[in-house]
């Protein structure tokens, strides 16, 4: 029988699941076809990476990427990993693992475009 | 007795029934699901080079012209297509829809992926195929 | 001719399962039960294996045939069209001996989770009439027979022992759609956590499973939506 706090977390870590999943199809779809379908014989140099990143919103919608595929990612190994273990210790340790990664390769991305985002 | 759990029965009881549909839907979607998640670890790391690293950047896309990264990346695409889609398909059940469907909306799903990743690949075909 | 490829285990002798080949020459009108009994009246009287009513209503003859969870009572040999039938203990709980499987942790879980109706309202003189409309929200679920087709058929039963499954799950199911049952908040809340029912993936395993065509997949959707209906109307 999960605490209160137990169930909020696994109820919202559920909904947050198909919500990403559902966001991520709009994003990964203007993803795709600005980059690579709308003119796909543009050469994807630098220079015009750093272009596209500049618009308020390329940003924004770049960032939300971001954030989505990154929670949907972290989150759907954690249940990979619950699903395979029942220890209640392993999974937190698992858990903790999970949510570093998460946050620092966030971290990391915003970070390394920054620049770019910048101008 | 004889225990039948662990991660090695499973596999081995999967392996004798994943030709259920929706075994195989699950199957499809854990596997597609953790390819996607590794690819996008390496896919964040060559974008990143681009601004912290241009010469290398550059190198790296180089690399990418190569054929078997082409192949590679388009590997990628259906494997995003079918998690995709087959993505929207749980959540409709967990909204209560297409339960007593479940097969055909898989194959359903399936038949989409493939359309779709041909419609991709007509449009890219002329960078990749032509150079 | 049928062949039966029965899974055999002796916890004094055997290590590791053996698989002995059977033959019966005429099957016709022979459920795979009867083929058991005849095995063991005729060919080798240590096959052991659970059955009692020969009726679909005791749930202790599940076994997995061909791979598939079934009553051994309810399956017609012929109906399965194949000349190899293999018969196995039910997948997840340890073998106590051939078909014989430990229940313990089927009903441990099926326990922990109040399987019984709860009223607050005082108890009426006989018994407490449930309308044949408010009936049909349960009517299937209430079919259940506990012979753990569809617990032993989840994957996520086999390597999360502490998972509810599905049988538990649509008990708390049941007991939730009936309008008598006053402890609707208390049954959500058993659910609702690591164990309960956030972690089916939606397979359809246990509800093809079930011989009592109880749509147990459905049933844990139910659950999930009634939470989450419940959890977005008390915010406001
Ligand atoms: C394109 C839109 C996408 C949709 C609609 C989607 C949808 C879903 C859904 C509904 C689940 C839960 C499945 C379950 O509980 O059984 C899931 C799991 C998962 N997703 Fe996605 N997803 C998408 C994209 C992605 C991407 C881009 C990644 C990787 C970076 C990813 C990685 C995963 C992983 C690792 C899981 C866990 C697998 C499992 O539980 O079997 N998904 N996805």
């Amino acid at each position: 029988m999960g605490a209160p706090t137990e169930s909020k977390r696994s109820m919202w870590l559920w909904i947050l699941q198909r919500v990403s999943g559902a966001a991520l199809i709009v994003l990964l779809l203007i993803h795709m076809v600005v980059l690579h379908y709308m003119d796909p014989h543009a050469a994807i140099a630098v220079a015009e990476v750093k272009i596209r990143l500049q618009g308020l919103t390329f940003m924004v919608i770049n960032n939300l990427l971001l954030g989505f595929v990154i929670f949907h990612a972290f989150n759907g190994v954690r249940n990979v990993v619950y699903d395979y273990t029942s220890d209640p210790r392993k999974r937190a340790a698992v858990s903790a693992v999970l949510v570093i990664m998460a946050i620092f390769l966030f971290a990391f991305a915003v970070w390394a475009f920054l620049p770019f985002m910048m101008g | 007795m004889l225990k039948q759990s662990g991660f090695g029965y499973y596999v081995r009881k999967i392996a004798r029934t994943w030709k259920e549909t929706g075994t195989l839907a699950h199957i499809v979607h854990r596997v597609t699901g953790i390819l996607l998640v590794v690819y996008l670890g390496v896919h964040i790391y060559v974008v990143t080079q681009a601004s912290l690293n241009g010469e290398g950047y550059e190198s790296i896309l180089e690399m990418f012209r190569d054929p078997l990264f082409a192949a590679g990346e388009l590997i990628m695409i259906m494997g995003g297509l079918v998690h995709g889609l087959n993505g929207i398909r749980l959540t409709l059940f967990d909204m209560g829809i297409g339960l007593k469907h479940q097969k055909a909306m898989f194959w359903a799903f399936m038949v989409i992926a493939v359309a779709v990743w041909f419609a991709g690949l007509a449009i890219v075909w002329p960078v990749i195929g032509g150079g | 001719m049928v062949k039966f490829r029965v899974f055999r285990f002796s916890p004094e002798k055997d290590r590791k399962p053996r698989y002995v080949d059977y033959n019966i020459e005429d099957t016709c009108g022979l459920t795979v039960l009867d083929a058991l009994k005849l095995i063991k009246t005729d060919m080798d009287p240590s096959l052991s294996f659970r059955h009692s009513c020969r009726s679909a209503i005791c749930g202790s003859c599940a076994v997995s045939i061909n791979g598939k969870n079934m009553l051994a009572c309810n399956t017609q040999v012929d109906a399965l069209g194949k000349s190899r039938v293999v018969v196995e203990p039910l997948p997840g709980y340890p073998v106590i001996n051939d078909l014989v499987v430990d229940f313990a942790p089927f009903f441990g879980q099926y326990r922990s989770v109040q399987p019984y109706l709860v009223s607050k309202t005082a108890p009426p003189e006989k018994e407490r009439i449930q309308s044949v409309e408010a009936r049909k929200k349960y009517d299937a679920p209430a079919q259940c027979i506990m012979c753990a087709a569809c617990t032993t058929s989840c994957p996520i039963v086999w390597t999360d022992d502490k998972y509810l499954g599905p049988a538990a799950l649509t008990k708390v199911w049941r007991f939730v759609a009936d309008s008598r049952d006053d402890i609707t908040d208390e049954r959500l809340a058993m659910v609702n956590n690591e164990y309960g029912i956030w972690r089916c993936h939606t397979m359809f395993r246990c509800a093809e499973a079930c011989p009592k065509e109880i749509d147990t997949t459905e049933a844990i959707e139910n659950l999930r939506r009634e939470v989450l209906k419940r959890a977005f109307s008390r915010r406001r």
